[in-house]
């Protein structure tokens, strides 16, 4: 098993909500939850996987 | 001892610096629970350092949670950011670990009753997996040079 890509959706929705289909692309993206889960819910997909995208340039030092 | 492998999540950007062209995440969608069935899907960060698993406070509503504060444990946080950077307050949840990513359904995922923390200030992420009902019942096996973790169930 190697790694899974996710650099176009951390390049292209840094700062914001996304939700996602099973396979990692992209169904909907807003600034707040609620609302790309409601923008997610209209496209027909009831429990998207969800994500807050960070600034890529904020490190994670844990 | 039963095992599950993910793989890790690589992002580059090769117009920045050496030290910051690629990253290798471990990134794990869990599934949060609420005792009446509500759902959410939540792509979260493996962080051994935390003791604790903790989530942004636009979740609470989603799983029933009205007011997040609203608990009788909730206790300051420290980290990077400093001594009291942020605030914890738990709930009694359920988390789900999927026991693969081709199939995201409560069938087919481990369930952990547990306590779960929402945050006051979010962290870039929406969701840090820690010790508490986390890796305090699986080992976590990282693997970056090919690319995959494991989580290996202890309890």
């Amino acid at each position: 098993m190697g790694t899974q890509d996710l650099t176009d959706v951390f390049r292209n929705y840094e700062n914001k909500w996304v939700a996602l289909d099973d396979n990692n692309k992209v169904i909907a993206s807003a600034a707040s939850l609620d609302e790309v889960l409601k923008l997610a819910r209209q496209k027909g997909v009831i429990d998207p996987i969800t994500a807050s995208i960070p600034d890529y340039h904020t490190e994670y030092v844990l | 001892m039963t095992s599950f492998r993910y793989p890790y999540t690589r992002v580059s950007r090769p117009s920045d610096p050496p030290l910051l062209q690629f990253k290798n995440q471990p990134l794990l969608t869990i599934g949060l629970a609420s005792h009446s069935g509500q759902l959410v899907k939540i792509l979260s960060y493996i962080d051994t350092g935390s003791q604790w698993c903790l989530f942004s406070n636009q979740y609470a509503p989603h799983l029933g949670i009205k007011d997040y504060k609203k608990t009788n444990e909730s206790f300051p946080l420290s980290g990077i950011g400093g001594p009291n950077a942020n605030f914890a307050y738990f709930h009694d949840l359920t988390l789900l670990i999927f026991k693969d990513t081709k199939r995201l359904k409560r069938d087919n995922a481990i369930e952990i009753q547990t306590k779960i923390g929402f945050v006051d200030r979010d962290f870039g992420f929406g969701g840090i997996l820690g010790v508490y009902g986390l890796l305090d019942r699986f080992k976590f096996i990282g693997n970056i040079p090919e690319g995959y973790f494991e989580l290996e169930k202890m309890l």
